[in-house]
């Protein structure tokens, strides 16, 4: 290229630095990727920057003014002033993105006289959190309006906060919503609530509680996640749902149609719930996915129900599941599996060498990729080891978490697993363990 | 790279504003709203000729540059996920350029609609002020303080809430 010097855009860039020769638009774009804090400083830089920031269409309520931190009423009254003095100064009527990070129990009534202000704004992005370093993690309310505002493209809340739940939230455009650490209380508590989201891509629900029943009827959903929340029952129609995690938490699930589905991670509270007629219907709708993460409660699905019962899974390529009696009449259903990962990590019955069935399941000898976790040198463990040994015929690679404290113990126990007979030119790799050197 | 689009172009050329041509295949162009747009209307037309596309606002070196980032992120248009390799070179990228190229890069990204470098230049300069002094930000920019003592004074004073 010829170029030599680039040619000057502004008859002031003599006088004027680079970044202020910016047009408005591409400042205010700038400064919405920094805290409404920072933005509001840069105020001071010069003549062209005096009200820039008030056109930053992005309110970021993650940082404030030394004096919040300091605490009690002179932390209050700035924090306050300094929301509301933004609020003031910054009406942008569409907001692509509000952030708000809520320091302590007395910042509550800022809150929610903020949202009061801002119902006529529209707005794409709510994401609001409690400070971890705040005073109390008891829990605070929130207002109910932030489930009532139609234009809303994505909503993050990580409580600790209490929520009063409508009957039923009617998002038309949300695509993200994201509830983590929040109590949900009001009378619609015991009832069912919808959430009726038509563009719904992506729900988490995280460290949750006091609802009874969820239902989630969304044709567009493709990432649900249930994690640490309990006591709900939850219902839901996706599908187009490809990524489905749910914990162990809930008394039941009731999902109707998973056809899209291509990765799930599945546990049941109890070996009471694996008995159930709903636990049997969610793994034969589940039963075509390619990754599949099993916790033992619900392995033992497998142990429960007659052999023509149960689904086969066809597509189902990479394991990963925790010792369970019945774990090999799982394998027995996953004809197709090419990485098997067995995390020993966790008890199970004591007479449950009976895992090392006559029947070797077919999946054993098509198998390249064994990965065993947790592996604590216990009888089953080392069970289960020759087993795989001696039986998997096609086997490239074993690889062996040790999770044993003392190097002379590990450097023992991988020595006598390579002492085992086996079928395969395999190669055996010991891994040390997260927790040990 | 040879696109396989049934459309008749494949290739067009860019003139920057300094007079000098370049070749761009379309899929790369795509990557900017605003060659992509041109593409469009012309292949509309029906036309069969070579496009030029002038861009009376894009100096050839800045030009270069944008368009290296379009070569490198039409590489990567298909795959969705796997993009931990592209948001590297991405950050290598930019770390190479002073403030004055970061800015009429940001300029050349807002003009030619190219929308992720836009946003890529805007957060890095963002994260390149955000833990700053005002003072530290003059100097970083070369900003000249324009404001009498008093004047200075007096929005500190206006905006007090803001600074304690």
């Amino acid at each position: 290229m010829s170029c030599l010097k680039s040619q000057k855009q502004c008859v002031n860039d003599q006088e004027m630095d680079h970044i202020s020769t910016l047009p408005d638009s591409l400042l205010c774009h700038i400064l919405s990727f920094v805290p409404t804090k920072s933005a509001v400083a840069t105020s001071l830089l010069s003549r062209r920057w005096i009200s820039v920031w008030t056109n930053v269409p992005v309110l970021d309520f993650t940082a404030f003014p030394s004096s919040v931190y300091a605490g009690g009423e002179l932390g209050t009254e700035t924090f306050n002033s300094f929301i509301m003095n933004v609020l003031l100064h910054n009406d942008t009527r569409c907001l692509q993105r509000l952030h708000l990070l809520v320091c302590r129990r007395s910042n509550m009534r800022c809150v929610n006289s903020l949202f009061n202000s801002m119902s006529e704004r529209e707005i794409w992005e709510i994401h609001l959190a409690r400070s971890w370093t705040c005073d109390d993690i008891v829990p605070v309310q929130l207002p109910a309006a932030l489930f009532a505002r139609e234009r809303l493209v994505v909503l993050k809340i990580s409580g600790p906060f209490e929520i009063k739940v409508p009957l039923s939230f009617h998002l038309p455009r949300l695509k993200t919503l994201y509830l983590r650490y929040l109590k949900f209380v009001g009378q619609n508590v015991s009832k069912t609530v919808t959430a009726d989201c038509s563009s719904l891509r992506e729900l988490l629900i995280e460290h949750c509680y006091g609802l009874r029943k969820l239902y989630v009827d969304s044709p567009t959903l493709s990432r649900f996640t249930k994690r640490f929340s309990r006591g709900m029952m939850v219902a839901v129609s996706g599908p187009n749902i490809r990524f489905l995690d749910l914990d162990e938490f809930a008394e039941q699930y009731d999902i109707s149609d998973l056809s899209s589905l291509v990765e799930a991670r599945i546990r049941l509270s109890s070996d009471e719930a694996s008995r159930q007629l709903w636990a049997l219907e969610l793994i034969r709708r589940i039963s075509h996915v390619k990754t599949l993460y099993l916790a033992q409660s619900t392995v033992e699905v497998f142990g429960h129900f007659c052999e023509n019962e149960l689904p086969i899974f066809p597509n189902l390529t990479r394991l990963e599941i925790q010792i369970a009696d019945s774990i090999f009449r799982m394998l027995e259903h996953a004809p197709s599996l090419k990485h098997l990962i067995v995390d020993l990590g966790v008890c199970i019955n004591d007479k449950a060498c009976h895992f090392v069935s006559e029947i070797i399941p077919q999946c054993l000898l098509s198998l390249p990729s064994v990965e065993i976790r947790n592996f604590r040198g216990f009888d089953n463990d080392i069970e289960l080891i020759r087993y795989i040994l001696k039986n998997a015929t096609i086997l490239k690679e074993l690889k062996i978490h040790l999770h044993l404290s003392s190097m002379k113990d590990r450097r023992d126990a991988y020595n006598r697993l390579l002492s085992f007979p086996r079928v395969s030119s395999c190669q055996v790799i010991r891994c040390s363990c997260c927790g040990d050197s | 790279m040879a696109s396989s689009s049934s459309s008749s172009l494949s290739r067009v050329v860019v003139k920057s504003s300094d007079n000098n041509l370049f070749v761009v295949n379309k899929k790369v162009a795509s990557q900017s709203q605003l060659l992509k747009q041109c593409i469009d209307n012309m292949e509309e037309k029906g036309t069969n000729d070579v496009i030029l596309i002038p861009l009376s606002n894009v100096t050839s070196n800045i030009l270069t540059l944008v368009l290296e980032y379009c070569e490198k992120h039409a590489d990567f248009a298909d795959d969705d996920n796997n993009n931990q390799e592209l948001k590297q070179w991405d950050h290598e990228f930019l770390k190479k350029f002073d403030y004055a190229t970061l800015n009429s890069l940001t300029m050349a990204a807002d003009y030619m609609v190219t929308k992720s470098l836009l946003n890529l230049c805007c957060q890095f300069i963002a994260d390149s002020i955000k833990d700053l002094t005002v003072q530290q930000i003059r100097q970083i920019f070369d900003i000249k303080n324009d404001f009498t003592p008093q004047e200075e004074a007096d929005i500190k004073n206006e905006n007090a809430w803001a600074f304690r």
